[in-house]
């Protein structure tokens, strides 16, 4: 039995603020008394700092239309090691292992959220979306960024081989978008249609798309950059290794998953929580793709058995503790003095993404005759950026060390801003196709069950 | 052992112990044979996991243990769905104030006498206060068991359940002391101790009612969010100022019950969690106990050896004085004699916070409270329901005792 929630009313609010606010200053007091001091504190207490912050803010501004998600950026990014300092940056390094177990568990949901009913429905759509949005994606955003060379440091003493072999690997960076943010909004918004069918199974196999794209631009652009580099098939067969293990792997571990559910079926937080950390260290030590490998093992339970349902429950209460966490830490992490030198190129690459996100994706809708809500808004979600782009740009960071750094700093720039404004104007598109849901109250469900049991009792 | 390793032990151990073990009367009341685990995969034996590897979870495991002490705090006062009455929960926190002056009074007097030499000057009251503390508990597991095991039934039954559920109070406040005399605590000039003891109950009491405010309208999965970040952000805060985080966990729990309109529900969400982190933070404890720093002062074993006879005594003593029904039943006070939980996890908290002989000592003494209840109590439990005819021999509890008796 599942109570819907009263949306908080003004009193609530005030509480809300009242109780952030007092959270702000004792935490404030309390690192100046003893600055430094006991090792573990400051991990716990940016864990519960963000946890906290996170879930307020996003209660706080959710009045003015604006996803949870960004909530729990700003409280991270108000609270973090370049604003208040609440949580110092050795708290928010620590606080990476949080970050694996929520990728494992974005794709695993993701995976699971992918029904093959609603593939089939929108297999048009995506494909011709992933089509065009990878293609001109690909070729305007590097052309952009060419001629945005004079605002980049870092390319100014190059010649334009390495210039155009820079732009392309950007351009791949540009086509990449945040499963994770996708799924924070969905699992906020509970929203069903043809919006919400279309953003998953569009961003999850995006996914896959640029991961063998990344592998495809480096094999390209190595020998622009490098002088008596030449193309090497050696990238591609590396590529087809771990695409191919991590699906073997995905499948084999979805199915031990569905018979798990369907024979013993307890503990599913504690196998998660298991799963995340270590199938994750494994996967990345036998150089597999962790976010290939779950988003397998979710589509084969949801698809294969009959488990689905269960997993996706336990993924989504997982999930609302460990969303907070993740983009709150990510807020942290944001690097703002870095965005203070960066904006102007970095808005200018930002905005025409978004132009170039919302052209393609009218192309692509018309090609595939969408429903009006997709061709309207489908664009929506694909705005957002997040860990997925900073993963792709660290590849290039080691790849290309000469240069790799300030591409790195110019994704940070970026992705600030995409991770930012992208879930907002999500949010807004799918509350306008009307595809939200009210959220149940998990107390009021376990005050049910609690009664339940004591009138048995009785 | 690498940090990720030693991570998915401690997960398997929380689901093993949880789905294989965790079935009612399963396994020993006191969960010493988890602490058994970690001393056999610790230096002492194996060798598989090693001081620093604990010492690097250190946070996760400050917050397991404020974690048990908030459930704790959640259930003070009732077993299962049923209340203890005032008059039973001062008798059982005078016993509990009676124990814990005696074990701490003989261990302070026995450290005197076997000439035993600590590093600082206050350390052989910090010893002796924390073997107190370790001393005093008894443990709502080993009634649980009972109940489980042997359908037990009646006002003796009841009177043991009440107390072990209403004693965890004295120690935890008591730990409030040890957290003062510890070695490194926080010192801020012109705040005498009295403050710093009273912070660690002001800040488990504001943020249970920040906690209690805001889960008057959670939304969704929300509820879990404010839960966590509440019991972290008290743990956090106290363990970075020095204080005693078990105590300030505690005092949210008692408070969050106290003012939350949801509290069954929250009970209902905590329960099935207290399992899942009590076996691995027995595991860590087991794994965390080193002999070798005691073998500098090896009359510090005799001093365990009175504290352990006095906590015997202690509660004997405590079992002559309960009437139930108009008759004073012998056997009750060895009964009281189960701890588990609570003593290990302040011996835990103790060891992390003064590593050396201190703690060494204190989780040791930890250890040896638990084994030798575990040996005693159930067996004295046992003979003293027998004899008040509330025990049916081989039978099984009912459906009803048991869902009465688990803590929801």
């Amino acid at each position: 039995m599942s109570s819907v929630a009263k949306p908080a009313g003004s009193k609530s609010r005030g509480y809300q603020f009242i109780a952030l606010f007092l959270l702000l200053g004792l935490l404030w007091g309390v690192t100046r008394i003893a600055p430094g001091f006991h090792e573990g504190a400051g991990l716990i207490e940016s864990l519960g700092f963000l946890l906290m912050a996170g879930a307020l803010t996003s209660e706080l501004i959710e009045k003015l239309g604006v996803p949870h998600l960004t909530g729990y950026l700003i409280a991270g990014i108000l609270a973090g090691p370049h604003m208040l300092k609440l949580v110092d940056h050795e708290s928010v390094v620590q606080l990476a292992p949080v970050n694996t177990l929520a990728l494992a568990l974005i794709a695993l949901q993701g995976g699971a959220h992918l029904k093959l009913e609603l593939l089939k429905s929108s297999l048009k759509s995506v494909l011709w979306a992933l089509l065009v949005q990878s293609v001109l994606g690909l070729v305007i955003m590097s052309a952009v960024f060419l001629a945005a060379a004079p605002m980049i440091p870092f390319l100014h003493t190059l010649g334009l081989g390495p210039r155009i072999g820079i732009a392309l690997l950007w351009g791949v960076v540009a086509v990449s978008r945040s499963p994770s943010a996708a799924l924070g909004i969905l699992a906020q918004t509970r929203a069903e249609g043809p919006l919400a069918r279309f953003s998953l199974a569009f961003i999850m196999a995006s996914d896959v798309v640029v991961v063998v794209l990344l592998a495809s631009i480096l094999c390209v652009s190595r020998p622009l950059i490098e002088a008596g580099a030449q193309i090497s098939s050696q990238a591609f067969v590396d590529l087809g290794r771990e695409v191919l293990g991590s699906v073997s792997i995905g499948t084999t571990l979805g199915l031990l998953l569905a018979i798990y559910l369907r024979l013993v079926g307890r503990q599913l937080l504690v196998v998660l929580i298991g799963l995340g950390f270590g199938v994750s260290e494994v996967l990345t030590y036998l150089k597999y793709d962790p976010l290939l490998t779950f988003m397998v093992a979710g589509f084969l339970v949801q698809n294969m058995s009959k488990q689905g349902e269960k997993l996706l429950h336990a993924t989504d209460q997982m999930g609302a503790i460990v969303f907070v966490v993740f983009f709150a830490s990510a807020g942290a992490h944001l690097d703002v003095p870095l965005l203070k030198v960066m904006w102007p190129v970095a808005l200018v690459l930002c905005s025409t993404r978004a132009v170039c996100s919302v052209v393609s994706a009218r192309i692509a809708s018309t090609l595939a005759k969408d429903e009006a809500p997709v061709k309207t808004m489908g664009w929506t979600s694909l705005v957002s950026q997040a860990g997925f782009a900073l993963g792709l740009a660290q590849v290039v960071v080691k790849e290309f060390p000469q240069f790799g750094e300030g591409f790195r700093a110019l994704a940070i720039a970026t992705v600030g801003i995409n991770e930012f404004v992208g879930p907002i104007v999500f949010k807004l598109a799918i509350d306008r196709a009307k595809e939200s849901k009210s959220p149940s109250s998990l107390l009021s469900d376990a005050e049910v069950s609690d009664a339940a049991a004591e009138s048995a009792i009785d | 052992m690498t940090a990720t390793a030693f991570l998915m032990g401690l997960l398997a151990l929380s689901f093993f112990g949880s789905v294989l073990v965790g079935r009612k009367g399963s396994g020993l009341a006191s969960g010493i044979e988890f602490v058994g685990l970690g001393v056999l995969a610790g230096p002492l034996v194996l060798g598989w996991i090693g001081r620093s590897t604990i010492d690097s979870f250190a946070p996760v495991i400050h917050v397991g243990l404020g974690w048990l002490a908030f459930i704790i705090g959640l259930d003070f006062g009732r077993f299962g769905i049923r209340r203890t009455s005032p008059r039973t929960m001062i008798v059982s926190i005078l016993a509990a104030i009676f124990t814990l002056g005696s074990v701490g009074g003989v261990t302070w007097f026995a450290l005197k006498r076997f000439g035993v030499a600590f590093p600082r000057p206050n350390d052989a009251i910090l010893v002796s206060v924390a073997f107190a503390v370790v001393a005093t508990e008894t443990t709502r597991h080993a009634v649980k068991w009972v109940l489980a095991r042997f359908a037990a039934h009646g006002p003796l039954t009841d009177r043991f359940a009440q107390m072990a559920s209403s004693d965890d109070l004295v120690p935890l406040l008591a730990l409030l002391g040890v957290a003062l005399l510890l070695p490194d605590r926080v010192h801020v000039a012109g705040f005498p101790d009295a403050v710093f003891a009273l912070a660690t109950v002001l800040i488990g009491a504001f943020f249970a009612a920040i906690a209690a405010l805001l889960l008057k309208d959670a939304e969704g999965d929300e509820a879990w969010a404010v839960l966590l970040g509440t019991v972290f952000l008290s743990v956090g805060i106290a363990l970075r100022l020095g204080l005693a985080t078990l105590t300030a966990a505690f005092v949210f729990g008692v408070t969050l019950r106290l003012l939350s309109s949801h509290r069954r529900a929250i009970r209902v969400l905590v329960a099935p969690t207290e399992r899942p982190v009590l076996l691995p933070m027995l595991l860590v404890a087991g794994a965390r106990l080193d002999v070798a720093p005691l073998f500098s002062q090896p009359r510090i074993l005799w001093a365990i050896g009175a504290a352990l006879l006095a906590r015997i005594v202690a509660k004997c003593v405590v079992g002559m004085f309960v009437r139930v029904g108009g008759k004073s039943h012998p056997s009750f006070g060895a009964g009281l004699l189960s701890s588990g939980a609570l003593s290990i996890a302040c011996g835990l908290f103790v060891a992390l916070r003064a590593p050396g002989i201190v703690g060494d000592a204190v989780l040791l003494f930890a250890t040896f409270v638990a084994l030798v209840g575990e040996i005693l109590a159930p067996f004295a439990a046992r003979r003293a329901l027998e004899r008040a005819g509330e025990i049916v021999i081989d039978g099984g509890a009912s459906e009803g005792e048991l869902a009465k008796g688990s803590a929801s």
